[in-house]
Order: structure tokens, then sequence, then C-alpha cells
């Protein structure tokens, strides 16, 4: 009996899996360029010709980016796979969406580089209020109004020379 | 019998030309249209590995390719899961093939060119397992080879 265990234990001894599938992604890497709470979003392409099952997907970009995509997806062939990107901070975060074989074992994964930078136009009115940028950049509304308040003034002190004048006068 | 064989040969004479004039309606066209896209792909060359019957302060190693079959250099790594007995996982080496140094598992990592293959040593080594072993104990652990763009 224990050599019937033994030689059964021989038969799994040490088995160690290594998948002979190939599996591949297209493209090998994105580049994200958003503003701070913007979401953009991709397109990856899995590819295989011998291996026919279920993918996890994983990802290991930074905690303060939410990166949304499907937990698990069926590949025959090719699949296609979308995946959006919304960045809370600042910075330049790099990383990579993987995709695992269910039994194969094999990894492969999409490089995906993001830079987040600080939302201007969104953030410059929150926090100091209306500024000159702001003014000059809303189709050019400060700038009529500040021509028209200087037309303003200057009739304002033609009329006071003009009442000085005649009050002079008399 | 003559009048018959001007028939017969009617008939092909007509199914010939129809013939050939249904050849000269099909135009082939052909071109070679370059791969312009690039991806990243591997694959190994292996299903499982059987180490045998490995003894307190013996090893034994095995070896597999992997194969780039991309257009981008990737970065190589590895990792074991699903293990029936952790503790044996931390005597698990990896290492390339003509380098002198075998690495743990989860140190491990390679770079491997586009359109190339490398070959790798796995080995299970208790050289330096202390620990006592009362009873024959089946291992058995899966390996993932990950592949990311350098």
């Amino acid at each position: 009996m224990r050599g019937l265990i033994l030689l059964f234990c021989l038969a799994l001894f040490l088995f160690s899996n290594i998948g002979a599938y190939e599996l591949g992604v297209s493209p090998p890497r994105f580049e994200f360029n958003l503003s701070s709470g913007e979401r953009q979003c991709g397109g990856i392409t899995i590819f295989s010709d011998n291996y026919v099952g279920g993918l996890i997907l994983t990802d290991n970009l930074d905690n303060s980016l939410k990166v949304n995509y499907p937990d698990r997806i069926y590949l025959d062939k090719n699949s296609k796979v979308s995946f959006c990107v919304i960045a809370n901070e600042i910075g330049r975060f790099e990383g990579n969406l993987l995709f695992r074989t269910e039994n194969a074992n094999i990894e492969v994964g999409c490089k995906i580089n993001v830079h987040v930078f600080e939302n201007l136009a969104g953030e410059g009115s929150l926090i100091t209020g209306n500024s000159i940028f702001d003014d000059l950049d809303v189709g050019g509304r400060g700038t009529i109004f500040a021509v028209s308040e200087g037309l303003f003034l200057a009739i304002c002190l033609a009329v006071l020379f003009f009442l000085f004048r005649k009050a002079r006068k008399h | 019998m003559n009048r018959g064989f001007i028939i017969l040969f009617a008939v092909l004479l007509v199914g010939f030309v129809f013939g050939a004039v249904m050849a000269n309606n099909v135009v082939q066209l052909e071109a070679t249209i370059p791969a312009s896209d690039t991806y990243l792909a591997i694959s190994v060359d292996k299903t499982y590995f059987s180490f045998g019957n490995v003894s307190k302060g013996k090893d034994s190693a095995d070896n597999f390719y992997v194969n780039n079959t991309g257009t981008e250099d990737v970065l190589v790594t590895a990792s074991l899961s699903g293990s029936t007995n952790t503790e044996f996982d931390d005597y698990i080496y990896l290492k390339k093939y003509g380098t002198s140094v075998f690495m743990p598992v989860r140190e491990f990592n390679m770079t491997i060119s586009k359109n190339s293959s490398s070959r790798l040593w796995v080995n299970l080594s208790l050289v330096n397992y202390s620990s006592p072993i009362y009873r024959d104990i089946c291992y058995k652990v899966n390996m993932t080879i990950r592949a990311v763009p350098v």
C-alpha cells in the first residue's frame, strides 16, 4: 500500500506546470495624457493560435489611478478588451494591464504610461476666483468689459471736466 | 457516326470556348501588405516538468524555452501559485542558460529580444533544506511566466 502511495506521489511529485501556448497582445503599450479627473479609454486585442479558454485580467498600476476593465474574458483566437483610466492624482504613472491564461500559466502585459496634469481651467476658478486668464479665456468677454469700463471712466472724466469748466466760467 | 462525332466535337468546342471566356473574366489581384502593427507575444515550449524524486540535500533541474514571437523586446519574470506546500516554493530557482547563478523565482528576470528565444533552467534544490521530513511529500506548484514590454 505504501508503495502505491509512493508511486502515486512520484507521479505527481514536483510537477511544475508551464503552459505550452502562445499568447499575445496588441498594441504592446499605451500612452495617456489626462487632466485630473478626466477619463480616457483604450482597446487591446488579445490573440492566440492555440489557446481557447478564459483569461484573467489584473493590473499593477498605481492605486491612485482607477482602471476599469473586465475581470475575465473568453479567448477564442482573438478577443478585444476595452479599458478606461480615470486619474485622480497628478503625476506620471507606469504599469501593466496583465492577461493570464486560466490553466496555461502564461501572462502577458500591455504597458500603460499615464501622465496626469493639473486641470487649470477648472481648478483656477475654484481656488482663486476669476483671474485675468479666466476672463480672457472666455470668448473675449473680459476684454470687452475692460474696454467698456475704460470708456465709461473716460466719459465720466470728460463730463466732470466739462462741469468744472462751466462752474469756473460762472 | 460522323454526325454524332460532329455534335460531340461541337459540344466540346462550345464548352472550351465558354470555359476560356469564363477564365478570361477572372482577374487575379495580388498585393503585399506589409506588417505595420506592433504586438507582444510569447510562448513556452513545455507543458510540465517532473523533477522526479528529490531527497533532502539533493537537487534536480530541467530546462525549457521561452520564445519571444512578438515585435517588442520583453522583460520576462516568473511567479509560483497554487502550491501544495508553500514551504518548498522558496527552493525553486531559475537561471538563464549560459549563466552560472540560479535565482529564486520571485527575484528572477531577464530580457528577451524580439524574434528570439531563451533557454531557461528551473531547479528544485533541497541542498540547504534542513527541516525534518518524516513522510513522503507530494509537492506540486504552478509556475507562471510573465512577459511585459521592456
